[in-house]
């Protein structure tokens, strides 16, 4: 049995170890938000955040997590009002969808360690995260968006 | 059908029988005829009316096979097409709700299933592909609108009392100004479902369009943005099981042996077995099945493709580039202005192989039953998937329905004449079905097969 | 964040190590004056020190060593030494930047199968300021630089030798998992080269 706490809270699981976080959290857990892409850590869609902290589900055994916590997009907030939830939908950034978990969460992490990120800060940061459409462009602006988003939320 | 999608295999037939009709001929047919486009396998007669088994028929308003329309004022558009990224689940209503005239904000989207009155108007079998599916239903999503739209005016107008003409429509509330009255579309379900759809059907003068060619959000934004998208991976039935395939490495091998004792030994691996295109591990969930297909011991025939490199067949490319090829037109004397030429130039350039990978694997639900073949995947090809599976069932296609869920991407790999992952998980269903004697399978009959592409994938991410 | 990430490289030049080693280097520095100064020593003469450093360099400079001290600020990856795929960067810390950290993806151990992320519990490359490039140094840059104190972040070449010898994450490049060559030599075979160099006053080539 390993407990870990998802998106706030405890849960219990009687995988292996061994399994990658990702199929613990789609098939044992039941939250799919958190996308299968290439299960090498290639792509970036399986991305969520351990301890705050951007790591690729797919290659990360369920041993890595035991009693920390584990947030993925559906726990980022509980009604889509995250600011990058915010820009995405104001950009109107994905295309299929598939890899912009992955994405946002990756995004998170950047905004939170550099509010105000530059292009190439951006662009060092998201490079983990492919996307099949070619949404990069948007993304990049949604990125921006939602610092200032972030930024009219502080208060002065 | 090949032209489609680049395509050069063309040794599988389609059980269909299609319109050959190369996408740029078609856009070149279409622009000549400018303002009317030529619908050549649109049957309005099955559009224009709504599925017999419709959801429908119990409250709401169902015009058509295109849209719904509830007491609570929800529209609901039904897409024929599927959204693999492109954006059809939001242009698709553009074009409806342009002659509906419904609030845009209570608009919804529900993928069609699979019947005739879906097919594409232009190659006749329901699809998508190809960049063709807003001009092929540029007209037909317009006139179903329109159809709802003018049964819902008339129906107002019978219980006012008044000519329709002189009722006017503003975000789903049918006005009459000069008796000042109002009814919203919801509140007209019953009345408008009482009425023969009409005659005739005109269409709005593309200088009055107020959504068309405006710039408009995606409807389907929200939901891939907090995790709740439903693509085909995540299509989850209970007491379902997972299958992944061991396919041989080489296009067109064959299995000569395989040993499963080691994947039998990984706890919740159930099953292993030969299947037409390899060897399935069947497991109670993803990993275990990945950690036995994984495991297995197969020996393959790699047949004459095993002798198949890139670099050959770009020497290969390079030598035919210096033959002399078709001629398709001929003007001037080329040969001879080159050979008098003051300076000539030689280039050669070359481009990788471009695989069709989306970044959603390639997946499939099936729930198989004695007499029934549910089906659950992200699909550019309903009709043709359909009847493969049907014939991999042992059914007839009308006993096989396809719930065509969001792509992550879909670049023509999943539009397959063979439907290689929709025949693949029928075939894996069939032998659990064999298994399903057993007592553990009897309590929830939910069946599924998933099969991904990283075998084939390695070779080509580094 | 901090605990996350305080072990490897950081852990290796916290303060106190780096006064350690200055007093150590200082007592390196006399030991070899003393070698120089007594030819007749049992130790390793220059040409000897020197050979060994070639048979350390052959080391140095494959994929599995040089992958991780790269030129630029972008790790290397597989056989052919090709840039990180995902423009993956050193950081301030040599662990990444933001959701893009060494252990993002790389776990405390290899992960079976082929092309699939190597690891250690250590992953990084070297800090910054001492960024111990080994790709495109000739073997007497390479040889030079290894002993210049500002280069190698205060570290001896007893330092080095140790880092060498028992360092987990060296370690790694003889136990590198599928698909990946070992460097030419042992580490046993390695270490006992860079002794000999060590003990020859560490030479370098012209």
């Amino acid at each position: 049995m390993t407990s870990f706490f998802l998106n706030g809270k405890p849960v219990t699981v009687d995988d292996d170890p061994s399994t990658p976080l990702l199929w613990v959290i789609r098939d044992s857990l039941g939250l799919t938000g958190t996308k299968f892409g290439c299960g090498m850590a290639l792509c970036g869609a399986c991305t969520v955040h351990l301890e705050g902290a951007a790591i690729r589900s797919c290659v990360a055994p369920l041993a890595r997590v035991s009693g920390k916590h584990v947030t993925t997009i559906e726990g980022l907030s509980a009604d889509s009002s995250h600011p990058l939830q915010r820009a995405w939908i104001e950009v109107d950034v994905p295309q299929c969808g598939y890899c912009q978990s992955g994405q946002i969460m990756s995004a998170a992490v950047l905004l939170k360690e550099n509010p105000k990120p530059t292009d190439k800060d951006i662009d060092e940061a998201m490079s983990g995260n492919i996307c099949r459409c070619g949404t990069y462009s948007r993304i990049r602006r949604a990125i921006h968006r939602a610092s200032e988003l972030a930024a009219e939320k502080r208060p002065s | 059908m090949n032209h489609l999608y680049d395509r050069q295999d063309s040794t599988t037939a389609l059980p269909t029988k299609t319109l050959r009709v190369p996408r740029r001929d078609f856009l070149k047919t279409s622009a000549a005829i400018g303002g009317g486009l030529c619908f050549a396998a649109y049957v309005p007669e099955l559009a224009a009316r709504p599925l017999k088994d419709s959801p429908a028929n119990d409250a709401s308003f169902a015009p058509n096979a295109f849209v719904r329309i509830a007491p609570d004022d929800s529209v609901t558009i039904i897409a024929n097409h599927s959204e693999m990224g492109q954006g059809i689940y939001t242009s698709l209503p553009m074009l409806l709700n342009e002659e509906l005239e419904a609030d845009w904000s209570r608009i919804k989207v529900e993928a069609a299933p699979v019947d005739a009155a879906y097919n594409h108007t232009v190659f006749g079998l329901q699809m998508t592909g190809g960049s063709t599916t807003t001009p092929s239903e540029w007209e037909r999503f317009r006139k179903m609108g329109a159809m709802a739209r003018l049964m819902l005016v008339d129906a107002a107008a019978q219980n006012w009392g008044v000519p329709a003409s002189q009722c006017h429509v503003e975000k789903g509330i049918v006005i009459h100004s000069a008796s000042s009255r109002k009814a919203s579309y919801g509140s007209l379900v019953v009345a408008a479902s009482q009425l023969k759809p009409p005659a005739d059907i005109p269409l709005k003068d593309p200088k009055q369009f107020t959504l068309i060619g405006k710039p408009t959000r995606r409807l389907d934004t929200p939901s891939k943005i907090n995790g709740t998208a439903q693509f085909g991976l995540d299509v989850h039935l209970p007491g379902m099981v997972f299958a992944l395939v061991a396919r041989p490495p080489v296009f067109g091998g064959k299995l000569l042996d395989f040993d499963a004792s080691e994947a039998l030994k990984i706890r919740g691996v159930r099953a292993v077995e030969q299947v037409p295109s390899g060897v399935a591990v069947i497991a109670d969930r993803f990993w275990p099945a990945k950690l036995g297909r994984d495991k297995l011991k197969i020996s393959w025939d790699e047949g004459d493709n095993a002798k198949l490199s890139t670099s050959q067949m770009l020497v290969d490319f390079s030598k035919q580039s210096a033959s002399p090829g078709t001629v398709a037109r001929k003007s001037g004397d080329a040969a001879a202005a080159l050979a008098s030429a003051a300076k000539t130039i030689t280039a050669e350039y070359d481009v990788p192989y471009l695989a069709h990978a989306m970044m959603e694997p390639l997946n499939c639900v099936v729930d198989l039953r004695p007499d029934s073949c549910e089906i659950w995947t992200g699909t550019q090809f309903e009709t043709v998937d359909r009847a493969n599976a049907a014939q991999a069932a042992g059914l007839t296609p009308e006993k096989v329905q396809i719930h065509t869920t969001l792509l992550g991407g879909g670049f023509g790999r999943r539009a397959n004449p063979a439907s290689d992952f929709v025949v693949e998980a029928v075939h894996v269903a069939k032998i659990m079905d064999a298994h399903d004697r057993r007592p553990v399978h009897r309590a929830g009959h939910a069946l599924c097969a998933i099969h991904d592409q990283q075998g084939r994938r390695r070779q080509h991410i580094r | 964040m901090t605990a996350l990430y305080a072990n490897g490289h950081r852990r290796f030049s916290a303060l106190p190590w780096r006064s350690a080693t200055r007093a150590a280097a200082l007592l390196a520095v006399v030991a070899m004056a003393t070698v120089y100064a007594s030819p007749q020593s049992p130790k390793p003469d220059a040409s000897s020190s020197r050979e060994a450093f070639l048979q350390v360099y052959k080391v140095f400079t494959s994929p599995r060593c040089q992958n991780c001290h790269p030129a630029g600020d972008s790790p290397l990856q597989g056989d052919d030494s090709h840039v990180h795929l995902q423009n993956v960067r050193r950081g301030k810390d040599g662990h990444g930047v933001y959701g893009m950290r060494c252990d993002t993806c790389h776990q405390t151990t290899n992960l079976p199968g082929e092309h699939m992320p190597p690891g250690n519990s250590k992953w990084s490359l070297p800090f910054p300021d001492h960024k111990m490039v080994f790709v495109g140094r000739s073997p007497a840059e390479l040889c030079r630089q290894l002993k210049d104190p500002k280069q190698t972040g205060d570290r001896s070449l007893q330092k080095l030798l140790e880092h060498v010898s028992s360092d987990d994450l060296v370690g790694w490049a003889w136990d590198p998992g599928a698909g990946r060559t070992p460097p030419p030599l042992s580490r046993a075979e390695t270490v006992a080269q860079m002794k000999i160099w060590v003990d020859g006053g560490g030479a370098c080539p012209q």
